[in-house]
């Protein structure tokens, strides 16, 4: 094996993907190792594979996006295939995106092809144009108390004021108010899910999570025209 | 589903070479398909981040390099025997004769390839085998394309210092 070989012999070698003629050995034997590769049908089973792969993954993508609107500024929403998952306001993209953290997804793309329908709902809402959603809410990474709080919450009609202990009271469990309490701060989907309009006994508006707490609250509660006792 | 739809495209236009890559760098059918999943995975993960105008082959190409170096220091295989490997080569290739012949001889290059660092093997994978322009491996390997191109003769270079029986111009790089 005692071969010589020029420069241009090698760089033409290397550089041409088809190289035609007598190689030296060391260079035949690297093609015969990296021009070798896996049987045709050893890739069709890899391409199936990684589409059913594909397909599972695009089921779990949460798709978000955000806009403005004067009466909160920024607001950001979250859908999964079964509905809206998160809302909120006064909060940063980032902070957004961290509590999305919790959820089981895949991938969480914004985009607002895919949460158009629910911009679109909550924009009319926020400009005073609807009054209820039409929308679906994945509440499925709630406990059954919490669910069952924010079903309740749901039926309270725009510019109507209900109270934690009223919901207590719904629920079949009067003296569970402060639990009711624990649960709307908890709500994933706020002003979808009113929980502003759930207020405390003595009149006044109790607590709020989102925004800027009770004064987002009382903005909405206005923006409704409800009339607070 | 515009970005899902998308992102099958990639997978159409890309994924059966980013195997036949993956099973160069391991020689083996189920660690290729691991890393294939794991590379399309992070891709779908990161695709709403690629900005346009990016080549999304470099793109897979560093995603795919990244997994399966990593996945090769886990497995501690780089090191990996050619005797413990299965021989195959296209109908193209260099005959089934020359491999028996030439055992050894693909052993030792086999070795050669294994001892380069890591940007210098892929880099010569990546060219020499899976047809990438200079521009597109210093995508893949996030350096400019004079770099790519120096790893490329560098790994040929290491290659050919193993055989010292074989002369070649020493200014080769």
């Amino acid at each position: 094996m005692n071969e010589t070989f020029s420069k241009s012999e090698l760089t033409a070698w290397l550089e041409s993907d088809n190289q035609g003629g007598e190689l030296p050995a060391v260079l035949r034997a690297l093609d015969s190792l990296y021009l070798a590769g896996p049987t045709a049908d050893e890739i069709t089973k890899s391409q199936i594979k990684l589409h059913r792969s594909v397909h599972e993954w695009s089921q779990q993508v949460i798709f978000y996006d955000g806009f403005s609107h004067p009466l909160v500024g920024r607001i950001f929403v979250a859908v999964n295939q079964r509905g809206l998952v998160a809302l909120n306001f006064g909060v940063t993209e980032d902070q957004f995106l961290a509590q999305l953290d919790k959820y089981d997804t895949k991938a969480i793309i914004r985009s607002s092809d895919h949460t158009v329908e629910v911009t679109q709902e909550v924009y009319e809402y926020l400009n005073g144009d609807r009054t209820q959603f039409d929308l679906s809410v994945d509440l499925s990474q709630l406990s059954e108390f919490q669910k069952e709080v924010l079903l309740t919450t749901l039926e309270i009609p725009h510019g109507q004021i209900v109270t934690y202990s009223e919901i207590a009271k719904r629920l079949g469990n009067p003296k569970a108010a402060r639990a009711v309490g624990q649960a709307l701060g908890h709500n994933p989907v706020p002003i979808v899910i009113p929980c502003h309009r759930v207020i405390a006994s003595n009149g006044s508006l109790g607590g709020y999570s989102a925004g800027s707490g009770l004064e987002s609250k009382a903005r909405l509660l206005s923006l409704e025209g409800a009339s607070l006792v | 589903m515009d970005t899902i739809q998308d992102f099958e495209r990639l997978i159409q236009n890309y994924s059966e070479e980013i195997f036949v890559y993956l099973w160069r760098l391991h020689y083996n059918v189920p660690d290729a398909e691991d890393d294939l999943q794991e590379t399309f995975l992070r891709a779908f993960r990161a695709y709403p981040r690629l900005r346009d105008g990016s080549n999304p082959r470099a793109w897979l190409y560093k995603i795919a390099t990244n997994v399966a170096y990593t996945h090769l220091k886990r497995l501690k295989r780089s090191g990996i025997r050619l005797d413990e490997i299965d021989l195959r080569s296209l109908p193209t290739q260099p005959s089934v004769l020359f491999q028996v012949e030439q055992k050894e001889l693909l052993s030792a290059v086999w070795d050669a390839v294994q001892a380069l660092p890591e940007k210098q093997s892929a880099a010569f994978v990546m060219r020499k085998y899976q047809g990438l322009s200079y521009s597109e491996i210093a995508d893949a390997l996030q350096c400019n394309p004079d770099t790519a191109r120096a790893n490329v003769y560098q790994a040929l270079k290491k290659i050919l210092l193993q055989f010292p029986e074989i002369k070649y111009e020493r200014d080769l790089l």
